[in-house]
């Protein structure tokens, strides 16, 4: 892609750094300030998509990167706006620094380790990002002194500022967040039909008659395109077979470290560690190399059983737990009771001759395109419709409205046995 | 396991504010039985201190949350099978919610006389409720907002919604 020819005129860049999607990306000393933080320097060491460079050896791009992407493309989209007169240039620079924050509160390994956290009551990601701009002692200093309101920062991220456009510039489906991950992702994978026509949608995005963001109908087929896209990367890379197995294998191995390693590193397995840390500058250092410094721990500590010591192993080595059973498809409907009690019933089954932890079943209803949520399209007559409204010729109408993952999964000793007991519980 | 834990608890909580009539099962239907269950939802966790684990965004109709969105046809399958396990919720969470049941029978009485206006009472207060408490920067006239963003509704209505919550107790 060609370094970026965009320039602001509200925004005064102090110095610009190199990004391998979108080119030179210029920095405000504001920016650049945060940017130089322990708290956001953290991203450099969090990957974007967690276990997925287990299947796509390319994938190590990290959250620092995409964080600074996405403050580019909210700060591209933002100008367009201001110049359009539908937001205030002095909220740019806003704008930007909400992009710029919106992950600093992601865990080590992202949504493996918070799903871990979640279930023991623990801070959701968004959270952590609301924790960490009030309470990090050099971020808060740095916002506090500038003329900008955390609040507000915060207020973006959670989707509740007064201005409902700003809350989808960073929350809808055609945000500036999926409009860099998408691409990035597919850059880095290697997916290459995830790629977007990200400046044709931007060129395209206008704000409607009631305040709502909306894409002008000469974006369509960029618009369409970008569902298309999405769909191909849930399918290749975010809900990858493998990639889902690493990840739910790595959440079991951490819950069995949490109980067994007798190790102070363990106490960061404690929900609430979390706040301590972020006041204490502690909150920096623990990124994904804590993960693998923790498993290289447990790996040594006799207070760790053996079980748990193969399953690490199984991590590190790849050779992790097998998908013996993929039920996945698409579907104009969420995930069916038939689904889940279909699932349980082979989970019951399988458990009856093989450990429980030696067995994992994954379920999802991934929307692909949400009904109620979707991209509003200023037809050429001046009137505002959804983009699946029937009034609309587009291939979104085709599209499946979820993809419905169903899989088991399998400690690779009792694959074989599994695969037997499934055969025989077919012929039943 | 497929539903997890936190799921299925959010799902139980919301069913039982809706259970046993106290939203007529004849409103679940259709748009206005999700908005009902959003706004059911959205008034449990935050006027009512139910915390349901879920964040709620500006919507075209108000209060939003994308995982009630994703709950929804499992709270009506749960909701027909008054399939709710009430014996492990705690009991600050079953004050709240018998608290919010007891506000639905004093919204019907004062604002929703018939039946089919709860949905629309709902969406008025919840969405002003937000725009008091968790809208930031917060609204110079909290009624003049709504209006704007919601033309449908008259000032009459919205005046009388806020009159109800400041009478309640929530603003």
């Amino acid at each position: 892609m060609k370094p970026s020819t965009w320039s602001s005129s509200e925004l005064k860049y102090v110095t610009r750094i190199y990004d391998e999607l979108h080119g030179y990306i210029g920095l405000t000393e504001l920016e650049s300030r945060v940017i130089d933080t322990p708290v956001f320097q953290r991203l450099r060491r969090i990957k974007q998509l967690s276990a997925a460079w287990l299947v796509y050896p390319g994938a190590v791009h990290t959250r620092f990167s995409h964080s600074i992407g996405v403050m580019y493309i909210m700060g591209i989209i933002a100008e367009k706006l201001a110049r359009e007169g539908y937001i205030p240039g002095d909220d740019i620079q806003l704008l930007r620094l909400a992009a710029l924050l919106h992950d600093i509160g992601h865990y080590p390994y992202s949504h493996t380790l918070e799903a871990y956290y979640l279930k023991m009551d623990g801070p959701s990601h968004e959270q952590l990002a609301k924790y960490i701009i009030l309470k990090d002692p050099d971020l808060s200093d740095i916002i506090s002194s500038s003329n900008i309101d955390p609040w507000e920062i915060i207020s973006i991220i959670e989707g509740r500022h007064k201005e409902p456009v700003y809350n989808m510039l960073l929350g809808s489906d055609l945000d500036a967040d999926r409009a860099d991950y998408l691409p990035r992702d597919a850059l880095h994978t290697g997916v290459t039909y995830g790629v977007i026509d990200l400046h044709r949608i931007i060129d395209t995005l206008t704000v409607s008659d009631d305040g709502s963001l909306a894409v002008s109908y000469k974006g369509l087929h960029a618009v369409e395109n970008f569902y298309v896209a999405r769909f191909h990367m849930y399918k290749s890379v975010y809900y990858h077979k493998t990639i889902i197995g690493y990840e739910s294998l790595l959440r079991l191995i951490i819950e069995a470290v949490a109980e067994e390693l007798d190790d102070v590193e363990a106490e960061k397995l404690k929900p609430n560690w979390v706040y301590k840390a972020i006041e204490q500058g502690e909150y920096p250092y623990w990124e994904d190399y804590w993960i693998h410094i923790l498993l290289y721990k447990a790996l040594k500590d006799r207070s760790v059983s053996d079980d748990t010591k193969r399953l690490i192993k199984l991590f590190l080595d790849r050779r992790g737990y097998k998908n013996i059973l993929d039920l996945s498809y698409t579907s104009n409907t969420p995930m069916t009771n038939n689904d889940s009690n279909k699932l349980m019933g082979l989970y019951e089954e399988l458990t009856k001759t093989i450990p429980k932890n030696a067995v994992i079943v994954f379920a999802d209803s991934v929307p692909i395109v949400k009904e109620d949520e979707a991209v509003r399209v200023i037809l050429p007559n001046g009137s505002i419709e959804w983009i699946t409204s029937s009034s609309i010729d587009t291939i979104i109408n085709t599209l499946p409205r979820y993809y419905i993952v169903l899989r088991v999964y399998v400690d690779p000793i009792y694959a074989n046995l599994a695969k037997n007991q499934l055969v025989k519980n077919i012929r039943k | 396991m497929v539903i997890s834990a936190q799921r299925k608890r959010r799902i139980e909580l919301v069913v039982l504010a809706l259970k046993d009539n106290s939203i007529n099962p004849s409103l679940l239907k259709g748009f206005s039985g999700k908005l009902i269950v959003q706004k059911v939802a959205y008034l449990l966790q935050e006027a009512f201190g139910v915390d349901l684990g879920v964040s709620f965004v500006w919507h075209s109709y108000g209060p939003y949350s994308y995982e009630i969105a994703r709950d929804y046809k499992l709270i009506n399958t749960f909701l027909a099978q008054n399939n709710v396990n009430t014996n492990t919720i705690e009991d600050y969470r079953v004050k709240g919610i018998r608290e919010f049941r007891e506000f639905l029978r004093s919204l019907r009485k004062k604002l929703a006389l018939n039946e089919d206006e709860v949905g629309y009472w709902l969406e008025i207060i919840a969405s002003l409720y937000m725009l008091s408490k968790k809208i930031y920067p917060p609204p110079e006239d909290v009624v003049d907002e709504l209006l704007e963003r919601k033309p449908y509704v008259s000032r009459k209505d919205a005046l009388r919604a806020l009159m109800f919550l400041r009478e309640e107790g929530l603003l």
